[in-house]
């Protein structure tokens, strides 16, 4: 029969649907489910369909045919459904099956506990199919054992009770991959966090207890993957593109290695020309070119790739959208010239007889309303900035003198649309420019690093020419005061400047005496300066400040003064100032001096250049290398499938407070025309966000807050006093409680150890759940306060507990800890654990 | 139970109220009955929360003659204002017997209060939001959702009350507003009139309180209203086991 | 010696629960008690609470004058920071305490003294409220009528039925609009009418016949404020032959009470009982002699005023008087302006002070605060408070007077009906 006429009924495409979702349904199941009454009717459809399903020990299950043919279902829906991006998986089922294997690992467990005793009591728990004992799970003969075990007892979920997850989780799950989804496989540590941390060769402790605690951390286990329901993944395809924002030297060295590789780049500069900062400079230090010249080399290999497109004078308007596929709304601002039409004949310029301060020479010079911004720049063709539009309208001379009609004054803005995969900011930094304490002011000879480089470029404002800027005489003396700006940090190339200037300055007069100073008040790491590079010009002094004389400055360092025809302040960079902004749109964190935060190049978002704090010409290119390296490979994939540790957003009971927004460490979180929006690559799944959401509306996938509580109240039953409960983070407060176990550090059995993803998942509720459960004492191990896995995760913790426990009476106050711990401190971990027991064990006994 | 009759004085407010009274048989309620013994009920709004030892037994002694209970008022759902209290703050009737619904509030909102009255009368599920104060805040505009203002305030200065033309978020202002752990449902009457929430609803999922500590661990709260239990402990105080 | 015995009986149609403890004496009524529950200690509470939280605290004392409980925190929090709210907030307090005392006066007369003064004066014995309801269905829905009226000016004006979002130390929030106002006038009016005939009502069925004499009141004095507002004025207290007033800040010399503990000691009338609320209201302003009231009072038998039972009647005249004074508050221009309320700004005293007349009568708070503006000690007085001991005299004596002539099961249901004419608010008083 042909497989159309098969699959026009809808009740067989659900019995497909069904069985996928399930694995085995009963024929009974298959009846509830549809809602049948007579048994003639399924009968008739399950014949019907044939070879696509199977049946096996009165279950049926589906044929690889199949799953084929549903694969095919799967896809017709989607296009249907117009859903071309998104691919939604479900996974998971509501039926429970439950398998326990208790791995006794080479007689490890049965040397303290008896295992029989414990498969028999495990076989009485409701929904446990089968409990198996192997020897040595993790070894690869028992995998056909294994797979054979799942189907004879046709298993759907699994609870493996063997040593640590960290050890052997992913190869256990790669043994069941065929055979069970690995949502469905829960681990129960019975080796490193009871039988052998309860037990060593010296104390041993009653065995009938660590038995009592192996069973209740196995019936959590079994609690928790019943809870397991179907959960969603999301898939995108990736649009093989890139998005540069800023033209400067890291844009475009970027923009040009992506453009070998065969990507797409829109290359994206806010100013009306490519070249950025640099292209204002005399030259590059350590390289012979001079910056221009340089640039315009650059920009002339740029232009003829074919894969790069560039926009000047853009605004961002709007990113939407998720890493692998972006979309970016764009608005181009009228230059108010042509630029296809210029030829750059210069005559609008000469006929027009409006004059303003040129902005780049720092003001120093004018240049007519319509201006180039430098010479070789890219596009090449003047332009007028758009607050002097007004005054154009009134003369419009050059409009008439332009023969190529490349003049309109009544240029509009223009909105464009790109769709990138990727898209990375360039747009470097700006310079220093607080700088009254110097007595900055151009006309009395104290200018900034930035306009001495104008004075030493030929094009510039001096014509490359030493001569004071008051009274055009020549200068015999220069001291240059460096690392002027924020205290926090030093530019990394400063001292290369200084030794460039020295050389530049040699070359122009070699009698100028040059000084250059360092203020190491100013400094806050001033030992780093002092032991960096020592030249026989560089003065370090306590204190420098600048003295305004008659004709002549003096700086003044440690009392002592020095006459200087000119004063060059070599002002730091700070961060860009558009930053602040940008971050709405482009979302990435800051770091502690405000730049751009390299931590950031993971979550979607990538940073070259300056815009990540000082960087000299060669950390610019290299750092512009290795992104473009992760981006090649980030585009090279057909589809990106977001991990689904992550999380799972409920709109029915999301209220938009933004709370999540605010504890997401890393930007995943946004809000999106009145939604929250989760960028499943982005997210980590450290799940702070699940503990600060008031509603509910957010919950992990895996670790969801039910599986939790519910541990909880199943560690509870154990009857020992004190108990303690320990929430450990899974990379460093798990992992250094396994390392207890494995060094065989002897601890209390009545500690019951949950595994979180990052502190910042345990949730307030959690505490008091244990509180109420009647734990004695509750224990969050995270990880030490710089090095958490994901970023403020183990902050926000401490600020949650602390706030719990001041507000405690201190009797209970004393009951809840928080202990920082690296995955290798299991000494201490254990040394913690038993100091909070023997404290505990006072206060239960007083009562 | 230990109450401030506050919710049989909303409840006889209400519009519908005459009608409820037509449409029910009132068997037990000490305001307006003589009637002393516990007889057999289909359902039970039960306002106050425990103080007293006779007050368990009474309620057992009702849960085992009805049908659906449900707790009245943020006395009998949270545990209530006496949640301040040392000596013995209040507990919510769920910690004694298994409750079949909630009608929240200090008090009870109206509209909210008798919603659920016509449901009961209905015989249907009483329906609150799963949402919180956020998602219909009249002051939502001005969020900002980086929350960095710092909160030093529980109530707004006068001035600012009456004047204000473009009112903001209250968390901008640097006042505390419990808005956000708080369930929806009240038509945010306090916010309307220029008051932050205080979380007389309770919350929608997980506890109040620890919603609140979650909830301020996150904002960047002055040194007295850390430890202002004013604000933790108004209206519910969690259960510990000794 | 003989054993004492002891008979708990739960007084019902009461708001909240309480107790009648009897304790015998061999056959002999030795002592008559209303049992108030453990107490909920908002004194306790109130403690090292910030100030300008208090009135939202002590609002939840009481469902049913939860208005005054906030407003007369309000006025003493004011009296610390020495700040007067404008004018327009006191009328705006004003209105609000009369919609808290139309609904608490309406709601205590319907549901629970007037089956009693049925059941008295022999009309008809009412044993659930459906029964109450049919007795006069004109008076059933007048009195939801009245509810309603006394429930929406609260709403209106205050933000909700109960526990009123608008009353803040320096005045009180005002946003209702021009059309919210017209139709509480509308109410008002239509509530003046049913006043009326709630009074007529009682007139035709109570006003020839004469209350019990186990209900006559003794010599006492009365306690109540000397302005007819309810707002403002002196403390008064006023017996037949003397009167006399000082301001709330001197209170101390004639009455205090220890924190935490129940029952207020009044030190220069310990002999003598002291009763506040209506009655003393009506002693001490005498609203029986305005010209629209006076017809109803002449109509009324003398023996009555005597009565305890008489304060059904006071609240029904409280009733009527009230809502003709808030139609006139109403008309106040000033509340057609949109004002700024003051700031609290610095403390100016340690202590502070707040009083005014609730539904059951006098009601003072007096706090101290420390340097970071939080309550060190909180006091409470309350109008049950004061009353309790007085009714404690009289249920003392109607019980040994009937258990002359019946069994005890019988004294102790009908020595409610007492219990009942005081008004007693048990939420208030287990503060």
């Amino acid at each position: 029969m042909d497989l159309y006429s098969i699959l026009s009924h809808p009740f067989r495409r659900k019995i497909l649907f069904l069985l996928e979702r399930e694995g085995y349904l009963l024929y009974s199941e298959i009846m509830d489910r549809l809602g049948l009454d007579l048994t003639g009717q399924l009968n008739f459809h399950l014949k019907k369909l044939g070879s696509l399903i199977s049946k096996e020990r009165k279950s049926y299950f589906l044929t690889e045919d199949g799953k084929r043919i549903l694969n095919i279902l799967n896809l017709n829906e989607r296009i249907l459904a117009g859903d071309e991006i998104e691919h939604l998986i479900s996974k998971g089922s509501n039926l429970n099956r439950i398998g326990i294997i208790v791995c006794n690992c080479n007689e490890e467990i049965s040397n303290i506990i008896n295992v029989n005793n414990l498969t028999n009591e495990l076989n009485n728990l409701e929904n446990v199919v089968s409990v198996r004992i192997f020897e040595n799970l993790c070894q690869e003969i028992n995998l056909e054992k294994v797979t054979n075990w799942v189907k004879e007892n046709f298993l759907n979920k699994i609870v493996v009770a063997a040593c640590s997850p960290k050890s052997h989780k992913h190869s256990i799950e790669n043994m069941f991959e065929d055979v069970i989804e690995y949502i469905n496989i829960e681990f129960a540590n019975i080796r490193e966090q009871c039988c052998w941390a309860h037990s060593n060769h010296e104390s041993q402790l009653n065995p009938l207890i660590i038995a009592h605690k192996a069973y209740l951390l196995i019936e959590a286990a079994v609690e928790r993957v019943i809870l397991q329901g179907a959960i969603k993944i999301k898939r995108i395809e990736v649009e093989k593109s890139c998005a540069i924002f800023g033209g400067g030297i890291a844009g475009m060295t970027l923009a040009l290695n992506l453009a070998h590789a065969g990507i797409k780049v829109y290359l994206i500069e806010k100013s009306p020309t490519l070249g950025g900062k640099v292209a204002r400079w005399h030259r590059i230090s350590n390289m012979g070119d001079c910056s221009i010249c340089f640039i315009s080399d650059l920009i002339g290999e740029i232009v003829k790739r074919e894969e790069i497109e560039i926009h000047t004078n853009i605004e961002i308007n709007k990113i939407s959208g998720e890493l692998g596929n972006f979309n970016i709304e764009l608005i181009k601002k009228p230059r108010f010239v042509d630029e296809k039409r210029c030829t750059g004949c210069l005559q609008c310029i000469e006929v027009c007889g409006n004059e303003t301060y040129n902005e780049y020479e720092f003001g120093l010079t004018k240049r007519k309303i319509i201006h180039f911004p430098f010479s070789n720049c890219y596009p090449y063709a003047p332009l007028i900035v758009d607050h002097d539009i007004a005054k154009c309208k009134e003369c419009r001379i050059c409009e008439r003198v332009c023969l190529n009609k490349a003049i309109n004054l009544e240029q509009k803005t223009e909105n464009f649309q790109i769709r990138v995969g990727a898209k990375v900011m360039a747009i470097g930094a700006d310079l220093f420019f607080n700088l009254h304490d110097y007595g900055y002011d151009p006309t009395k000879n104290i200018i900034t690093s930035a306009e001495f480089e104008r004075m030493l470029s030929s094009d510039g404002l001096t014509g490359g020419k030493l001569v004071r800027l008051s009274d055009n005489q020549p200068i015999n003396s220069i001291s240059i005061i460096q690392e002027i700006g924020p205290s926090d940090y030093v530019c990394e190339y400063s001292d290369d400047l200084a030794l460039k200037y020295i050389e530049d300055i040699t070359i122009r007069n070699p009698k100028c005496e040059v000084n250059i100073f360092y203020d190491l008040s100013k400094l806050r790491d001033n030992q780093d300066i002092l032991l960096r590079y020592t030249h026989p010009k560089f003065l370090y002094a306590n204190n420098v400040s600048v003295k305004i004389g008659n004709g002549v400055n003096y700086v003044i360092a440690d009392y002592i003064e020095f006459p200087s025809d000119l004063i060059v302040l070599n002002h730091k960079v700070v961060p860009n100032k558009d930053l602040v902004n940008l971050r709405k749109t482009l979302d990435f964190t800051f770091d502690e001096d405000g730049f751009m935060s390299k931590e950031t190049l993971a979550s979607g978002v990538y940073g070259v250049g300056s815009i990540l704090g000082p960087m000299n010409y060669r950390s610019t290119i290299s750092s512009a290398n290795t992104i473009a390296l992760k981006i090649i490979s980030l585009l090279s994939n057909d589809y990106l499938i977001a991990d689904f540790t992550g999380i799972n957003l409920n709109e029915e009971k999301c209220g938009l407070c933004g709370l999540c927004i605010k504890s997401c460490p890393f930007n995943a979180i946004t809000l999106d025309s009145e939604k929250i929006k989760i960028d499943g690559f982005k997210c980590k799944g450290c799940g702070s966000c699940v503990s600060s959401c008031p509603t509910g509306a957010l919950e992990m996938n895996i670790d969801s807050t039910e599986k939790i509580l519910r541990t909880i109240e199943v560690f509870s039953k154990s009857k020992i006093r004190p108990k303690i409960l320990i929430f450990a983070c899974e990379s460093c407060g798990y992992a250094a409680a396994d390392d207890a176990g494995l060094k065989k550090l002897v601890y209390p059995p009545n500690v019951f150890i949950i595994k979180v993803a990052c502190a910042g998942r345990v949730d307030s509720e959690f505490i008091l759940y244990s509180l109420k459960c009647g734990f004695d004492g509750i224990m969050v191990v995270g990880c030490r306060e710089n090095s958490c896995n994901y970023i403020d995760g183990i902050t926000q913790a401490k600020s949650r507990i602390d706030l719990l426990r001041e507000n405690f009476e201190p009797e209970i106050r004393k009951r809840i800890i928080l202990l920082n711990l690296n995955s290798i401190e299991g000494k201490k971990f254990s040394d913690s654990v038993n100091r909070f027991h023997k404290l505990l064990s006072i206060e239960v006994r007083k009562h | 139970m230990t109450t401030c009759s506050g919710c049989i004085s909303t409840l006889f407010s209400l519009d519908i109220f005459p009608q409820f009274l037509e449409k029910t048989k009132i068997a037990y309620f000490p305001y307006i009955t003589d009637e002393d013994k516990i007889g057999s009920y289909d359902i039970a709004l039960i306002e106050g929360c425990i103080t007293q030892e006779f007050q368990i037994q009474l309620l057992q002694k009702v849960r085992r003659a009805t049908n659906k209970i449900y707790s009245l008022g943020s006395c009998a759902v949270l545990g209530g204002i006496t949640s301040l209290s040392k000596k013995r703050a209040g507990d919510p009737l769920s910690n004694y017997v298994e409750i079949d619904g909630i009608i929240p509030g200090c008090p009870p909102p109206s509209t909210l209060f008798g919603n659920c009255l016509m449901n009961l009368l209905e015989n249907k599920m009483i329906k609150l939001s799963d949402k919180n104060q956020c998602y219909s805040c009249p002051l939502r505009e001005g969020l900002d959702y980086e929350f960095k203002t710092k909160i030093t305030k529980l109530i707004p200065n006068n001035r600012d009350i009456n004047s204000a033309q473009n009112p903001k978020c209250f968390l901008s202002q640097g006042v505390l507003c419990l808005g956000p752990v708080t369930r929806e449902g009240c038509d945010n009457k306090c916010i309307n009139r220029g008051m932050p929430c205080e979380g007389c609803l309770g919350s929608s999922s997980k506890s109040l309180c620890s919603n609140i500590y979650n909830f301020l661990s996150l904002l960047d709260l002055s040194d007295d209203l850390k430890t202002y239990e004013g604000i933790f402990y108004r209206y519910s105080k969690p259960p510990i086991k000794r | 010696m003989t054993k004492l015995q002891k008979i708990v009986e739960p007084c019902k149609r009461i708001d909240g629960n309480g107790n009648i403890k009897i304790l015998l004496k061999g056959d002999m009524i030795d002592h008559v008690e209303f049992e108030i529950p453990q107490i909920r200690g908002f004194e306790n509470i109130l403690v090292n609470k910030k100030v300008h939280d208090i009135p939202r605290i002590v609002s939840r004392i009481c469902g049913l004058c939860h208005a005054s409980q906030a407003i007369v925190s309000n006025k003493a929090i004011e009296d610390i920071y020495g700040i007067s709210p404008p004018s327009q907030s006191i009328i705006l307090r004003r209105i609000l305490l009369i919609g808290e005392l139309i609904k608490s006066h309406v709601m205590h007369y319907f549901f629970q003294a007037f089956p009693d003064l049925l059941k008295i004066f022999n009309f008809q014995e009412i044993s659930n409220p459906y029964e109450l309801m049919q007795f006069d269905p004109q008076l059933t829905s007048s009195v939801f009528d009245l509810i309603k009226l006394g429930s929406e000016i609260d709403k209106i004006f205050g933000g909700r039925y109960v526990h009123l979002i608008s009353c803040i130390s320096g005045g009180v929030i005002y946003k209702p609009s021009q059309i919210s106002i017209n139709l509480i006038r509308k109410l008002l009016q239509k509530g003046s009418n049913h006043a009326k005939y709630l009074i007529g009502n009682f007139i035709k069925l109570f006003s020839t016949k004469t209350p019990p004499s186990s209900f006559d009141l003794p010599k006492i004095n009365y306690l109540g404020l000397s302005n007819q507002d309810r707002y403002n004025g002196k403390i008064v207290i006023k017996n037949y032959k003397n009167k006399f007033n000082f301001s709330e800040k001197d209170y101390q010399p004639y009455f205090d009470k220890d924190v935490g503990v129940f029952g207020i000691s009044f030190h220069r009338n310990n002999n003598m009982g002291l009763i506040t609320g209506p009655i003393a209201r009506e002693k001490i302003n005498e609203i029986s002699v305005t010209e629209r009231l006076a017809p109803y009072f002449n109509k009324i038998n003398e023996k009555w005023k005597q009565s305890i039972l008489f304060q059904n009647f006071l609240e029904l005249i409280e009733l009527d008087h009230e809502i003709h004074q808030c139609l006139k508050l109403l008309n106040e221009d000033s509340l057609n302006e949109r004002i700024e309320l003051p700031d609290l700004g610095e403390i100016q005293k340690s202590e502070g002070i707040g009083i005014l007349e609730a539904p059951r009568g006098l009601l003072m708070h007096h706090y101290k605060i420390n340097q970071n503006e939080l309550v060190i000690q909180a006091k409470l007085f309350i109008a049950t408070e004061i009353n309790i001991p007085l009714m404690n005299f009289m249920t003392l004596q109607y019980a040994r007077d009937l258990h002359k002539n019946e069994a005890i099961d019988k004294v102790k249901k009908k020595i409610a009906q007492m219990i009942r004419a005081f008004d007693p608010c048990i939420s208030c008083a287990t503060h």
